[in-house]
């Protein structure tokens, strides 16, 4: 059965949403989620009524971020060097999770790209694999890598299975 | 907390937003089609009277090698190529990609290994049908801000490193090919039937050899 604009829409815009904020703040988030809905939305015909759309609109938002990726780094150093993250607005207390954000600065954007497809949009090394187009095998590795890479670096020489 | 956990509860506490900002961004991207139907047709009409010129100016470093994908407009040189080796085995390439009509580009790079059995030859185009793609890496390019006929006006500078190829490097034959979209105007899937690319690929090489 296909898959209607409007329900996918309802459906998936607050998550999304969400998701590309944690990433850059809701402001850039606004634009880069409508951004996405537009692309899918005049690509919508071209969408396989047997596929699961959420992949697909994961992959359009991971397309569209990409253009963000060095915002996305400097916000995350901005927050490890001073303390206040600037993805939230004043009012909003962070958790004092600078190593991460400074960890999470470090790894190269396509390696951010997969965990954070994985940790925040939960998607399953399957979908993240058709959301960039690339195998499931090489989803896996390298999200395996990409894990192993944050833990050495947020505590390293340390014992924590991940 | 483990680092799945800390990972996990970062920025977790980040509100969704409110109905107001869906509608807002609901008229937004169903009202972009119209606009962006006509920015398209406009870069169509750009691109078809500028390969026609340039056409004829279309040589790359190894010949303009041209391998099937939607679409003729097989203008961007792959530049600077250049192979770092350790004694028979390649460890890492280098190049520079420049396309002169796409701003705001991004880069879909794809690194095919012949299918051990194919008649690879001087340009391989033959047996592209037989190759496997063993790396694929997509990048967004830099503006170069140039208005300048003919001069790139998006560029990409990297290195690809064998090893972190599908089946490392092996002892077969390898070429890279570079495709150049724009997100914006494309298909987000740079080889969608119909989405405009522009590509160039390097010759066939040799990634080690005994």
């Amino acid at each position: 059965m296909g898959h209607s604009f409007d329900a996918v829409f309802a459906a998936e815009f607050a998550s999304l949403h969400r998701y590309l904020a944690r990433r850059v703040g809701a402001a850039a988030a606004d634009d880069l989620a409508a951004d996405t809905f537009a692309v899918a939305f005049r690509n919508w015909d071209k969408l396989d009524p047997e596929r699961p759309v959420r992949p697909w609109l994961y992959g359009i938002a991971a397309n569209v971020m990409r253009h963000h990726w060095r915002k996305e780094r400097r916000m995350l150093r901005a927050y490890a060097r001073t303390g206040v993250d600037p993805v939230f607005t004043e009012d909003e207390p962070a958790e004092d999770t600078r190593e991460l954000a400074a960890a999470l600065a470090q790894l190269r954007p396509d390696e951010r790209e997969i965990l954070l497809l994985h940790a925040w949009a939960e998607l399953t090394d399957t979908e993240i694999a058709v959301a960039l187009g690339i195998p499931a095998g090489t989803v896996k590795s390298r999200l395996s890598r990409t894990r192993e890479k944050l833990r050495n670096r947020l505590d390293p020489g340390g014992q924590e299975a991940v | 907390m483990n680092t799945d956990e800390l990972l996990a509860s970062f920025r977790s506490d980040f509100p969704v937003p409110d109905e107001t900002t869906a509608k807002r961004i609901y008229v937004q991207a169903t009202a972009a089609r119209r606009q962006l139907a006509r920015r398209r047709l406009i870069l169509a009409i750009a691109l078809v009277a500028a390969a026609g010129i340039v056409g004829a100016l279309s040589v790359t470093l190894f010949g303009g090698v041209k391998h099937p994908q939607n679409g003729d407009l097989p203008f961007i040189p792959v530049t600077n190529l250049s192979f770092a080796r350790d004694g028979h085995t390649v460890t890492s390439i280098s190049f520079t990609v420049g396309d002169d009509l796409i701003p705001n580009a991004m880069l879909a790079i794809e690194v095919i290994r012949a299918h051990p059995t194919s008649p690879a030859g001087p340009t391989g185009q033959e047996s592209v049908v037989n190759g496997t793609v063993v790396f694929e890496e997509r990048a967004p390019m830099t503006n170069t801000g140039s208005t300048t006929p003919s001069t790139a006006v998006a560029t990409w500078s990297g290195t690809l490193y064998p090893r972190e190829w599908d089946g490392g490097c092996q002892d077969g034959l390898y070429y890279i090919q570079a495709t150049v979209y724009s997100a914006v105007l494309s298909s987000d899937n740079p080889f969608d039937p119909g989405t405009m690319n522009r590509y160039d690929a390097t010759g066939w090489f040799r990634c080690s050899s005994s």
